[in-house]
Order: C-alpha cells, then sequence, then structure tokens
C-alpha cells in the first residue's frame, strides 16, 4: 500500500514538472507571436509614414494650401516654368513693348518714397485665390526678374468659383528677392480657399488705406486687389492686362507662349512687364542701362500714366 | 487504478501546474527597462514640445523658433485650417495625448496587471499609441498634401509619437508574467 502511494507520488510529481515545462514553453511561444506581431505593426505604420513622404517627394496629388489642385509638375518641371518666365528674351521684349497692357502703373503724387535697404521697395498684396493677381503675377515675375533673381517661387492657381477661373499663376507665399537696385515684398493675405494666409505690416495695411483708395485709384476699383506700391511713385490696383489670354493654359504653356511675340500670353504678360519695368527704372535711376534703355522699355514709357 | 482515480490524478496536476506557472495572486507584469524608460522619457519629451506648441498658439508674442524655406513653414502649417480639430487646436490635443501616455507609462502602470480596471492599462497603452500614430498620420498627411509645408516642431511631435508607439508596443510585448510582485 505505501509502495503504491509513493508510485503515485513520484508520477505526480513528474507530471507536474512536464506540464510547469510545457506551459513555460507555451508562454515563451506566446511571448514570441506577441513580438512578432508587435514588430510588424511598427513596420506597418513606418510603412505608412514612408509612403506618405515617398508619394509627396515623387510629385503625386498635392495640393496647394487651400485645397485647389496644384500643379501636379515635377520638381524639375517647375523649375523649367520659373526659368522660363525669368529668363524671356530681350528680342521677344523688345518685339511686344507695351503689348496689350490696359491698366498700367498711375504715379502718385506726395506719397513718401518706399525703401528698404536703402533700395526702392516693390510692394505686392493679393490673394492665391485672386484671378486678377494670377495674372498680375506673370508679369510681375517678367519684370522683375530684369532687376534681380527670385528664390522660392511656387505654383497656385487662383479659385475654381470664380471669374477666370483657376488661372494658373506663381505664389509668393514664400518668395525671396535679391536685386541691387530693388528690394521687393509680397504679402499674400489669403490662401487658395480665402484663408487668413499672411498678416500686412501696419505699414503695408497704411499702403492699402491710403493709395488703394481714390484719388489714387478710380472710385469704382477702390480696395481692389492686387495692389502693387513700386517704391512709392506708381501704384496699380487690378492686373495689368486681362486674365482672360491665360484661361485655360497650363503652367509650363503659359511660360513657353512668354517666348513667342505673336501670342496673346506674351502680348499680355510681357507688355505688362515692359511697362512695369519702365516704372521701376524711374525708380532706380534707370539702372542697370542695359534693360532701362532697351527698345521694349523705351516704348513701354508712354503707357505710364 | 480505475478511470475516476487517473482523471482525478490528472485534475490535480493540472491545477498544480497552472498555480506553479500563472498564481492568481501576486501576480505583476515584468516589461523591459528599455521600454518603461524609454516611453517615460519620449511621452515627458512629447509633453513639453507640445507644450510649447499650444504657448506660441496662444501667445502672439512667442513666434516659434523655425526656419521659413518653400517646404519649411510653421506659422503656414500652425494657422491652417488643419491646426483645429473638432474646434480644438492640435497643440492642446498634443498635450492632453502626453499627459494621459506620460502616466500610462509611469513605472507603476507598467507593472500593473491582473482583472479589474486597473488591469486594463496593459491593453490601453497600446491603444493610446496606436491612436497617436494614426492621428500623427493624418496629420502628416495634411502637411504634404493639403497644407504643402512642413512645421519642424510638429514633426518632432511626429516623430516623439512614433518613437513612443514603438517603445509601447514591442514593450508591452516583450512583457513577462511573474509572480511575487517582483519588477
Amino acid at each position: 500500500m505505501s509502495s503504491t502511494r509513493s508510485t503515485r507520488a513520484t508520477r505526480e510529481e513528474r507530471l507536474r514538472k512536464a506540464q510547469a515545462k510545457i506551459a513555460v514553453q507555451r508562454a515563451a511561444e506566446r511571448r514570441r507571436r506577441r513580438l512578432l506581431l508587435a514588430s510588424v505593426s511598427v513596420v506597418v505604420v513606418l510603412a505608412v509614414f514612408l509612403t506618405l513622404v515617398l508619394v509627396k517627394v515623387a510629385g503625386g496629388g498635392s495640393k496647394t494650401s487651400g485645397g485647389a489642385p496644384a500643379s501636379g509638375l515635377s520638381a524639375a518641371a517647375t523649375a523649367q516654368v520659373v526659368e522660363t518666365t525669368t529668363h524671356v528674351p530681350d528680342s521677344v521684349l523688345n518685339a511686344i513693348g507695351r503689348g496689350t497692357t490696359s491698366n498700367p502703373p498711375s504715379s502718385i503724387s506726395g506719397a513718401s518714397a518706399l525703401t528698404s535697404d536703402g533700395k526702392p521697395e516693390v510692394v505686392y498684396m493679393g490673394y492665391e485665390w485672386c484671378p486678377y493677381c494670377a495674372a498680375q503675377r506673370w508679369a510681375l515675375v517678367v519684370a522683375l526678374s530684369r532687376f534681380g533673381t527670385f528664390s522660392g517661387l511656387g505654383l497656385t492657381q487662383s479659385a475654381s468659383d470664380d471669374v477666370y477661373a483657376s488661372t494658373r499663376t506663381f505664389t509668393f507665399a514664400n518668395v525671396k528677392y535679391s536685386s541691387p537696385y530693388l528690394a521687393f515684398t509680397a504679402v499674400e493675405m489669403q490662401d487658395a480657399n480665402r484663408n487668413p494666409m499672411q498678416t500686412p505690416t501696419a505699414e503695408q495695411q497704411h499702403l492699402l488705406a491710403v493709395y488703394d483708395e481714390p484719388p489714387y485709384v478710380s472710385a469704382n476699383a477702390a480696395g481692389g486687389i492686387p495692389f502693387v506700391d513700386l517704391g512709392g511713385k506708381y501704384v496699380i490696383n487690378g492686373s495689368s492686362y486681362s486674365p482672360q489670354v491665360l484661361a485655360g493654359l497650363s503652367w509650363s504653356q503659359i511660360a513657353a507662349a512668354l517666348s513667342d511675340p505673336n501670342s496673346a500670353v506674351a502680348k499680355g504678360v510681357n507688355g505688362s512687364a515692359n511697362v512695369l519695368t519702365a516704372a521701376l527704372c524711374n525708380l532706380t535711376g534707370q539702372q542697370p542701362s542695359s534693360v532701362c534703355s532697351s527698345k521694349a522699355v523705351t516704348d513701354a514709357k508712354g503707357a505710364l500714366k | 487504478m480505475t478511470v475516476t482515480q487517473r482523471t482525478n490524478i490528472r485534475n490535480g496536476t493540472r491545477t498544480a501546474a497552472r498555480k506553479s506557472v500563472r498564481p492568481a495572486a501576486a501576480q505583476s507584469v515584468r516589461a523591459p527597462r528599455w521600454a518603461v524608460f524609454g516611453s517615460l522619457l519620449t511621452a515627458a519629451a512629447g509633453l513639453g514640445v507640445s507644450i510649447y506648441l499650444t504657448v506660441a498658439h496662444y501667445t502672439a508674442t512667442v513666434t516659434l523658433a523655425c526656419p521659413q524655406t518653400a517646404t519649411v513653414n510653421c506659422e503656414k502649417v500652425t494657422s491652417s485650417p488643419q491646426s483645429l480639430f473638432l474646434g480644438l487646436p492640435v497643440a492642446v490635443l498634443g498635450v492632453a495625448y502626453f499627459a494621459v501616455m506620460l502616466l500610462l507609462c509611469s513605472p507603476a502602470a507598467w507593472r500593473v496587471s491582473g482583472p479589474g480596471p486597473l488591469g486594463r492599462l496593459r491593453w490601453l497603452r497600446p491603444l493610446a499609441a496606436l491612436g497617436g500614430v494614426g492621428f500623427v498620420a493624418w496629420l502628416v498627411y495634411a502637411e504634404l498634401f493639403i497644407i504643402n509645408a512642413i512645421c519642424l516642431w510638429c514633426t518632432t511631435v511626429h516623430v516623439l509619437t512614433f518613437i513612443l508607439f514603438g517603445f509601447v508596443t514591442l514593450g508591452a510585448a516583450a512583457a513577462v508574467e511573474s509572480s511575487g510582485g517582483k519588477d
């Protein structure tokens, strides 16, 4: 009887040990599975982030800040648009003269000179969604590129629910401009979705309040945007030419058309740029002379009001 | 030995084995030290950056120390419509999130186990971390494809959220249950 009990106890002990061992092995297996699952989760999350970045870098599916469709152009194509627009051949500009400019800069009297770092300052104030701003930016980029160099030019388009819908253009939101002759300040006050974007300084608000109103601009255009102040000597309210000439064209098509003196785009954009250049030459003391004595500027001078 | 006797023995040994491996009383979870302290430090860093972003959001005199280029523009991001979620600034949500995660990632919270509301922390922590990276994925999408600008401070928070997710998930998976409440 005693022998039977002893045998049973030994068997129980062996069974207990075996089951304990199995339990430990199962726990280790569960832990391995949990670690594998956790590692996969971390990798999946990382892959999601990397995919987002890669899609962005590849230029797919991007939108502008307000929700309007962006260019969809690759970085190289965007750079090409910027390069073409900032280097319109002199021969084309000379051939166009004042082109189809309909709203040249108006001289303002009694205003104090607008300067920055000792240079005449050009102040642009507009909205990313505004179609007239869209048109005016092309002319400003062409004109100012004759005096200096832009960086940070981005592409955007005007609102799709406004007149001249989805006019392709640049945005000045992050622009920088360097020139030995001029300073340039841009304020994009609202984004493509009409949300507040950049806030004008008190001085810039003063410019709007005073010089974007009669008698400096016509009563029916009072408070109009875009507003451009050229060194405190000239102002432009609205676009210098009709945005209609840009209708339905892509950024690349507009940029390419700038080099064709017979295109409506070149007559509008380059013509306005020439008139702007003529006004700017009056700020810089006709410097640089290669620009200010060119046929394009001489022809366009007559359009200044 | 009868069939009944064998069954009794099996039942008895099963109970004994269960007790030796997983006793019901005095049970605790031993998470790796790297997970405990890594998650705690990451949550604290995330809380710090979120507080900075919140102060900058509500204070006009505090401007985020952030370079402004064509790609990087903190102000554009923090003043965008996407900087609000259900009417609340995302920066404030960040403070709340990291404050909760700081509590969930305290060494005491990592030790909690067993049944009851406190025991659920074990699952709540990875779920909260997963929710965090999910929300961050939306914010990254918004920055890249809607706002078209990146905020460096926000990106810091996004990276910290991902690192926290890694610590919490891997730490929870690597945790070992032990008896006697040892750490």
